[in-house]
């Protein structure tokens, strides 16, 4: 699904992201990527929603692969991907709803299926008596909530969260947790990188260490 | 219009009210003077137009011309393309005219006993509508075609005049296209600025929105429609405040410059020249916001370009 191999990115002053990165994630599998702060964890993220490209080596997520694909397809492969990150990133002009359904509207998908699709999203993450709500008035875990419906509304192949509890308390923390576990039983294949080991060796699954650009460890959820 | 390009602008309004409404007011300002600008190039160009009437061809012939040759040059005449029909003034018809209009400040000249020195002549005037830049050409092409001919003993136009008057038009027209050029690229800059004004406000957004998967073009169109919509709204305000300050001030202006030929009346630019000014307005600013937007959501692109092998 998600597939690295010898991959280098260098940017310019010499700074080296990610040093010879070999790393095969199977469908539906949920890995964790953990390292310091500046050990190219979203480096790898970005590569793998194409807002960079690898200096060499080379990059395939799903049936793309990233050398060679070209702008035109960039917009059609992010929208088989869903990400998350630790600052939500979410419309503040927008609703709740509406944050939700952009994705479904980008897609063209007509306002009965978003209407109907995005009340199922709303309900599975316990915010439907928020849709009319703007994100100002949320608390950070709703927000990252709303991310998550919003990354998973159009039933991407892959999800990728960026530190999606990095601005949570515990509690909320395993709240988005558990919303990403319930993805990756519906057949998602979910990447996180996270800061949080506690959570990580809470959770029993695979775990990719990264550190300077190097995988430095890499070991089963049983394991951990 | 979409419903995507709807909510993009109703959004621009709602949370940029501020920027826009001051785009609009320098625009439609820069507009007001392209504007006033034609109105006044119009009204100019009309007052050309009417100096031009005058201008026309005279013909004077030799005392010794047979009727035949005055016929066939009579046809010679009549086949110039870009003028009416001539008139012939006969020797003695020449004398009256003088007469008639000398008598009173010298009553001895043309005294019968001395003869009638005036030639009679053939005089023939420019069609109306045609363009003052052309009409020394066509004068100066008839001239040189009838001089030559058999009974023809001068030809005159008023060459230094008609050269002056030409001049003046050409020089008019250049100075216009000039001041036109450096309004345009005002115009383009005040857009652009505007359109630079809402990308920034709107970056988180359109990073948002290339991450759900929106092509440059879902991007860019709003953008787009955005910067012509206040082009678009800035011509047409233009055009009313030039039509109010036309209407205040055209009769104090026929009445001080009457001298230049505007007896018609002044004109304001026609429902034509407004639909083509509102569609300028729209191009300027739908091209201004295309070469501002052209460059955003290049992530992918631009991460090629400054990536170094590793």
């Amino acid at each position: 699904m998600i597939h690295f191999s010898h991959v280098y990115k260098t940017y310019s002053g010499s700074v080296q992201a990610l040093k010879n990165i070999d790393l095969y994630i199977d469908k539906g599998e949920f890995v964790f990527l953990t390292g310091p702060s500046g050990a190219g964890k979203s480096t790898l993220f970005k590569m793998i929603s194409a807002f960079d490209r690898p200096c060499s080596g080379e990059v395939t997520v799903g049936e793309y692969n990233m050398n060679s694909i070209s702008s035109s397809q960039v917009p059609f492969l992010r929208r088989k991907i869903g990400v998350v990150y630790q600052d939500f990133k979410l419309l503040k002009s927008s609703t709740v709803f509406e944050n939700i359904a952009l994705p479904l509207k980008v897609r063209g998908d007509g306002d009965n299926y978003i209407r109907d699709r995005v009340g199922e999203m709303l309900e599975h993450v316990g915010l439907s008596f928020k849709r009319d709500t703007f994100p100002q008035f949320l608390s950070g875990g709703e927000q990252q909530r709303v991310a998550i419906a919003r990354a998973l509304v159009h039933h991407p192949g892959i999800l990728i969260a960026d530190e999606p509890t990095g601005n949570l308390d515990p509690h909320l923390s395993e709240e988005i947790m558990d919303l990403l576990d319930k993805a990756n039983a519906q057949g998602t294949t979910v990447f996180v990188a996270t800061h949080d080991h506690e959570m990580v060796k809470r959770r029993n699954k695979r775990v990719v260490q990264i550190n300077n650009g190097n995988i430095e460890k890499e070991f089963g959820g049983l394991d951990v | 219009m979409s419903k995507a390009i709807i909510e993009h602008i109703s959004k621009s309004f709602q949370h940029h009210p501020l920027t826009l409404f001051s785009s609009l007011l320098v625009l439609t300002a820069t507009f007001t003077i392209v504007a006033g600008f034609f109105v006044v190039t119009h009204n100019i160009e009309n007052s050309f137009q009417s100096i031009g009437k005058n201008v026309q061809l005279s013909i004077y012939l030799d005392d010794s011309i047979s009727p035949e040759d005055k016929s066939k040059l009579e046809t010679q005449i009549k086949a110039l393309e870009g003028f009416n029909e001539p008139i012939f003034t006969s020797k003695s018809q020449a004398a009256e005219h003088f007469k008639s209009s000398m008598s009173a400040y010298a009553p001895e000249l043309l005294n019968e006993e001395y003869g009638n020195p005036l030639p009679a002549s053939f005089e023939v005037a420019l069609k109306a509508g045609v363009d003052p830049e052309d009409q020394l050409g066509l004068l100066k092409e008839a001239s040189k075609s009838i001089e030559s001919l058999i009974g023809v003993d001068a030809v005159s136009y008023g060459q230094d005049w008609v050269e002056n008057y030409a001049t003046v038009v050409r020089s008019f027209k250049v100075s216009s296209l000039l001041l036109l050029f450096v309004l345009f690229a005002g115009g383009m800059l005040i857009v652009s600025n505007s359109i630079k004004n809402s990308l920034e406000q709107r970056r988180e957004e359109i990073e948002i929105l290339e991450l759900v998967g929106a092509t440059s073009t879902e991007i860019r169109v709003p953008f787009i429609v955005e910067g012509a919509m206040i082009g678009v709204l800035s011509a047409l305000g233009a055009v009313a405040i030039t039509y109010l300050v036309f209407l205040s001030q055209s009769g104090l202006i026929q009445k001080e410059l009457g001298f230049l030929g505007l007896g018609n009346g002044l004109q304001f630019l026609s429902p034509s020249k407004i639909i083509l000014f509102s569609l300028f307005g729209l191009v300027l600013g739908a091209l201004s916001s295309h070469l501002t937007v052209r460059n955003i959501n290049t992530g992918w692109a631009a991460s090629g370009a400054g990536s170094v092998n590793g």
